[in-house]
């Protein structure tokens, strides 16, 4: 348990240099550097994104081909109805609207489902004093690590510490 | 540490300068009547980066944005072309006057001439000369001093230091910003949308800065580059250049959906008043209109998408080239299309009147970087500048 978060990144630091593997960190706000300093993979959300905003362009892109153009041609305005390309222009905010719907909603469910986050699953946040204003770092040691973890912790301020 | 600004820089701008007298020269004596047009779309298109530059710093005091801090001087030596391109603006409306504007020829708004025009008649209230030269003034005036008042107080606040002239400068910034909302929009209606004198467009304005936002960002990153590999502003890393490159990657959108907004309302409305505008330019200039677009947004969006690419001085050098090229085509195509339609041409008067321009840009840059220490000494956000991190 931490209160001050520069107090936590050190703590954080000191781990792993000594090559502890550090389970998890929970904190009331987002720490900046701590991803960075805990040693963890860029985000792979935003490679998501991209792929869900290409699915929903082709998606709406075979949606309109199909209906205005095939299914039933169309006439509005006298705008060219037998050809997809030369319509493209009326088409395109349909196709921006369905990327960027299909890239939000699809990024916030991977999100939710990676972090497993969902009605029903009970929290796995071991002290609910994170959620106010305590930094909390989740260490698994065994008994060779136990002792110097324990030392590094007190070193870098630590307010509390537990075991269970 | 200043800029040195060497005798063989010195000798390439003079170069770029003569090549575009002479190309300037040669224009005239040829008698063609897109000389006028060309001096327009260069200028215009070197104003809008020297115009980007006060937009940068102001934005950066009124959004207390420290980010941008340690390069500062950039900036701030670009919105110095302001004043010499300001001028030059001004002398190139007066001079090139029914040259370029079509509604500025005689007889136009007398119904008993015979190349009387009704629908240019209805416009006399806001489009006659006086109120015309009288508006450019007051934009040119404007921005001149605040490019000169922004320059000024950032070197006082270098050697004094304090909390004063920052808050001096924030409220030249908030005045400037207010005063260019306004005028960036009517300085785009009257020396570029009336060019096209029937054809009218309501987001024109915007249009017109998200393009000069855009090519300045690239200046910028092009200039930041530069001078870091001449061994300036070592303390710039790819956390202060990919905010930049997020600057040109975002702009250079905005630009594309504005363009998109303007043609696809006028493409489906369809109205011959409105469409001529778009017919004209698309059978005239082909390729290098759909080029443009493809330039400005398609390449940017797919080269600039990802994190590492807005972090790799290589990948945003090539971007930013390329927008500038892009949005110099598209500048070119804005005036041509209405000055001289068809019968254009790219030739050695049209390349070497831009290289002129870029000659004196990169002139009055290169002075002014040279004046004051390129380091900033003094600035309330400097450390946290210093210390950017994402």
């Amino acid at each position: 348990m931490y209160d001050d978060d520069v107090k936590l990144l050190d703590g954080v630091k000191a781990l792993r240099a000594s090559e502890i593997h550090i389970v998890d960190v929970y904190s009331p706000y987002p720490v900046h550097g701590l991803d960075t300093a805990m040693g963890l993979p860029r985000t792979r959300l935003a490679i998501c994104a991209f792929i869900y905003a290409m699915t929903g362009l082709a998606a709406a892109a075979t949606m309109m081909w199909y209906m205005m153009i095939v299914d039933w041609p169309m006439n509005i305005g006298g705008k060219p109805s037998f050809s997809f390309i030369q319509n493209l222009p009326s088409f395109v905010p349909i196709l921006f609207e369905a990327s960027v719907f299909c890239a939000a909603h699809g990024i916030v469910i991977t999100f939710l489902l990676r972090s497993w986050v969902l009605p029903g699953v009970s929290n796995k946040n071991p002290d609910p004093r994170t959620t106010d204003d305590l930094h909390l770092l989740e260490l698994n040691l065994n008994d060779k690590e136990a002792s110097e973890a324990l030392k590094i912790l007190e070193n870098s301020g630590a307010k509390e510490i537990n075991e269970k | 540490m200043n800029y040195d600004f060497t005798n063989r820089a010195k000798m390439i701008t003079y170069v770029l300068m003569g090549i575009g007298l002479i190309a300037v020269i040669m224009g005239f004596v040829s008698g063609s009547h897109a000389s006028w047009a060309n001096l327009l779309a260069s200028n215009f298109f070197f104003l809008g980066i020297g115009l980007f530059g006060i937009i940068f710093i102001s934005k950066q005091y009124l959004a207390q944005g420290g980010y941008g801090v340690i390069y500062k001087r950039v900036p701030e030596a670009m919105s110095q072309y302001v004043l010499v391109g300001g001028p030059i603006m001004l002398f190139i409306l007066i001079a090139g006057n029914h040259h370029i504007y079509h509604w500025m020829a005689d007889g136009i708004m007398d119904d008993q001439s015979e190349y009387y025009d009704k629908i240019i008649a209805a416009k006399e209230a806001f489009l006659n000369k006086p109120f015309f030269y009288a508006r450019s003034f007051i934009y040119v005036g404007g921005w001149m001093w605040a490019a000169y008042a922004l320059r000024k107080l950032s070197l006082q606040q270098d050697l004094n230091g304090g909390i004063i002239f920052h808050n001096k400068s924030i409220t030249a910034a908030a005045l400037f910003v207010v005063f260019f909302a306004v005028t960036v929009c009517t300085s785009s209606w009257d020396w570029i949308m009336s060019i096209d004198a029937h054809w009218f467009s309501t987001l024109f304005g915007w249009y017109i800065l998200a393009g000069l936002w855009a090519s300045g960002a690239a200046a910028l990153i092009l200039f930041i580059v530069y001078l870091k590999n001449k061994g300036y502003l070592q303390a710039v890393n790819d956390n202060h250049l990919g905010d930049i490159g997020k600057w040109m990657f975002a702009v250079s959108l905005i630009w594309a959906y504005l363009w998109f907004s303007q043609f696809m309302l006028i493409w489906y409305a369809n109205i011959p008043e409105e469409v001529t505008y778009f017919q004209m330019r698309i059978e005239n200039y082909r390729y290098i209109y759909f080029g443009m677009m493809l330039v400005n947004f398609c390449f940017p969006f797919f080269v600039l998408a990802s994190r590492d690419a807005k972090r790799n001085p290589g990948f945003i050098v090539t971007v930013a080239i390329f927008i500038l090229l892009g949005h110099f085509a598209d500048t070119f195509i804005m005036v041509m299309g209405g000055t001289v339609g068809a019968h254009w041409s790219i030739g050695f008067v049209e390349i070497g009147t831009f290289l002129g321009f870029l000659g004196l840009f990169l002139f009055v840059v290169q002075r002014s970087l040279a004046k004051a220490s390129i380091n900033i000494e003094s600035h309330p956000f400097l450390e946290e500048s210093v210390h950017l991190h994402h």
